[in-house]
């Protein structure tokens, strides 16, 4: 996920209603929650990405993902790492490889440059749309200098 | 349009109760030392700086406690996918609790018809318009472990089940799956959808084009199918499968408009006959379903003819489809064919003379196409997809010697319509159908339909 010998760092953002608000708009779906943990990577004292988890309802049970972040704005990494619906309604994993290198544009969406998936529309969308939250909270944070 | 979700949610409720502490705590901090916090981050006073540390673990442990709470809700289903659970990235983020419980969902449609005065060849329909709850269905499920999962639906078909009504109640599917933690392999027993099909499988209103499903998937393939059997499914390479044996069909059932009512439907079905279905779907390309599916085992069920003869009934079913989405283009089209041997035998057991005979072959396809409009406005959730199906089915494709084929199972139809979403899980439909028949018995139809699923 992140180069060999980077540094990570386990760091905390406490984001304001505003700051939410802004994040939520940026992305076009649900604000991101008030208290945000994320991991940090630094090579040679660099940035060298950022993780986040988001969790999110799908159906009426959660999905948690994790979303790596490039220095450039750009997904690099997408992975469930939980998911209580019913395994039928879960992409396979080909599906979230489409994401990688996705930015935050009205190409990442499942109407338009993601493809979705027949069976598990839901699921593609809500992922979809965590994806977008975690790369508007990213670039936020980045140009907050919060980072 | 956007939409906010608000769901409770036990662990957000948590998070909630300790975040404005956290907050409390942090508030604490530039209260107490309000320059301080300010201009030295450092204070030289061993107190303050002995007390500030002490503030700043407490922050950090209750972040940390937040996020536990929040990751940790979901359960670990889906290991498979993820084959370093922490990456690396701390304590917190690599904790995953066992989260089991209810899940709850559910789908219904409200359906308008309204029909054409005349038949095809000028005769008059005498058919009124109907408007119906025909469908209404809540999905239960119940995760026991990280093993065993049951999920179930239970269906109220068109409103109201009384004598005097056409209402039905049933149970749609009920079985258990067994995950091996892998995606390669995963067992099911119990009452299950039959994998013919597109429709069987995923007739959530939202999901398909048309106030009505496609007669070829209701007529050919008799959706929503289910029986009751045990049998694996998973992923293999580039590939989903499926493979269930199940009851067979009730040949009983059979007639000159299809097999519908063949279907036995978990209801003390009849076991002398066992048949083997499955499907195989290459999945590797996202937006790209193609795939093939068979049905096939005797239908006999030890009944015999009027002389006493016994008859097999062998009843094979062969499926190929394709679903392709890409950008706002939406594509689908699938071939379905069944066969029934002894098809004489069941006409004498089942009584049917003539034009009424069974059809030793059944076969129909169609082919639609439709463009989401609103996939060239990227702010908008909303979606309106014009679309357009061609359909052509016939129940008595083939008749066995000495029987006639009915002209009015033989229909071509076209369906025209719009769908428009205004949130992804609730949609409204209307289209019309220009229905033919070789018997020139054909009606014409108007649909509009209001159907959600979440």
């Amino acid at each position: 996920m992140f180069p060999k010998g980077a540094v990570v760092t386990r760091k905390t953002a406490f984001l304001s209603e505003a700051a939410r608000g802004e994040v939520a708009r940026r992305s076009g779906g649900a604000p991101p929650p008030g208290l945000v943990a994320y991991y940090a990577a630094t090579a040679d004292g660099k940035d060298a990405g950022t993780a986040y988890f988001d969790t999110h309802v799908v159906r009426t049970l959660p999905e948690t993902i994790l979303v790596a972040v490039d220095p450039m704005g750009a997904i690099s990494r997408i992975e469930v790492l939980s998911f209580s619906e019913p395994e039928e309604y879960l992409p396979r994993g080909t599906w979230y490889g489409q994401l990688h290198g996705k930015v935050l544009s009205d190409e990442l969406s499942e109407r338009r440059g993601v493809r979705p998936v027949t069976g598990a529309t839901i699921t593609v969308r809500v992922t979809v749309e965590a994806a977008r939250r975690v790369l508007a909270l990213d670039a936020f944070l980045k140009e907050k200098g919060r980072k | 349009m956007r939409r906010r979700r608000s769901v409770h949610n036990p662990a957000r409720d948590a998070s909630a109760a300790i975040f404005p502490l956290s907050l409390l705590l942090l508030g604490g901090l530039f209260v107490a030392f309000p320059a301080r916090a300010q201009e030295t981050p450092k204070p030289s006073d061993p107190a303050t700086a002995e007390r500030l540390k002490e503030l700043e673990q407490k922050v950090d442990v209750l972040t940390k406690e937040i996020e536990s709470l929040r990751l940790g809700e979901t359960a670990p289903a889906a290991q498979a996918q993820s084959t370093r659970p922490t990456l690396g990235l701390g304590p917190a983020a690599s904790k995953v609790y066992e989260k089991h419980g209810v899940s709850i969902g559910g789908y219904g449609e409200i359906l308008y018809q309204n029909f054409s005065g005349s038949l095809q060849d000028g005769a008059p329909s005498n058919l009124t318009p109907t408007l119906d709850v025909s469908r209404a269905v809540l999905y239960f499920g119940y995760k026991f472990d990280s093993h065993f999962v049951f999920n179930s639906e239970v269906e109220y078909e068109h409103a109201v089940t009384a004598s005097d009504k056409n209402g039905e109640t049933e149970v749609e599917f009920a079985y258990l799956d067994w995950m091996s933690g892998t995606r390669t392999f995963n067992a099911r027993a119990g009452l299950m959808l039959i994998p013919v099909g597109l429709i069987n499988q995923l007739h959530e209103p939202p999901v398909f084009l048309g106030a009505r499903r496609p007669d070829v998937e209701t007529v050919i393939v008799p959706s929503t199918w289910r029986e009751i059997g045990i049998g694996g499914w998973g992923d293999a390479g580039p590939f989903s499968y499926r493979l269930y044996v199940v009851n067979g069909l009730n040949a009983a059932g059979y007639a000159a408009g299809g097999l519908r009512e063949g279907s036995q439907e978990g209801s003390l079905a009849l076991t002398r006959s066992f048949a083997l279905t499955g499907r195989l779907d290459f999945t590797r390309l996202p937006g790209v379903l193609l795939g093939a599916s068979f049905f096939t085992g005797n239908a006999g069920q030890g009944q015999l003819t009027p002389s006493g003869e016994g008859f097999a009934a062998r009843t094979t079913f062969l499926d190929l489809h394709l679903d392709a989405k890409w950008r706002g283009a939406l594509f689908r089209a699938l071939w379905a064919q069944s066969t029934v041997g002894d098809a004489a035998a069941i006409n004498r057991t089942n009584d049917l003379v003539g034009s009424e005979s069974v059809g030793s072959r059944q076969q129909g396809w169609y082919a639609e196409v439709g463009f989401d409009v609103l996939s060239f406005v990227p702010s908008s959730r909303m979606t309106l997809i014009p679309f357009a199906r061609y359909e052509a089915w016939n129940t008595q494709a083939s008749v066995p010697d000495g029987y006639a084929r009915n002209p009015e199972n033989d229909v071509t139809q076209w369906t025209v319509g719009l769908v428009f979403k205004p949130i992804p899980q609730v949609v409204v439909k209307c289209d019309g159908q220009w229905r033919k028949n070789a018997a020139r018995t054909g009606v014409n139809q108007f649909n509009a339909a209001l159907g959600y699923e979440f």
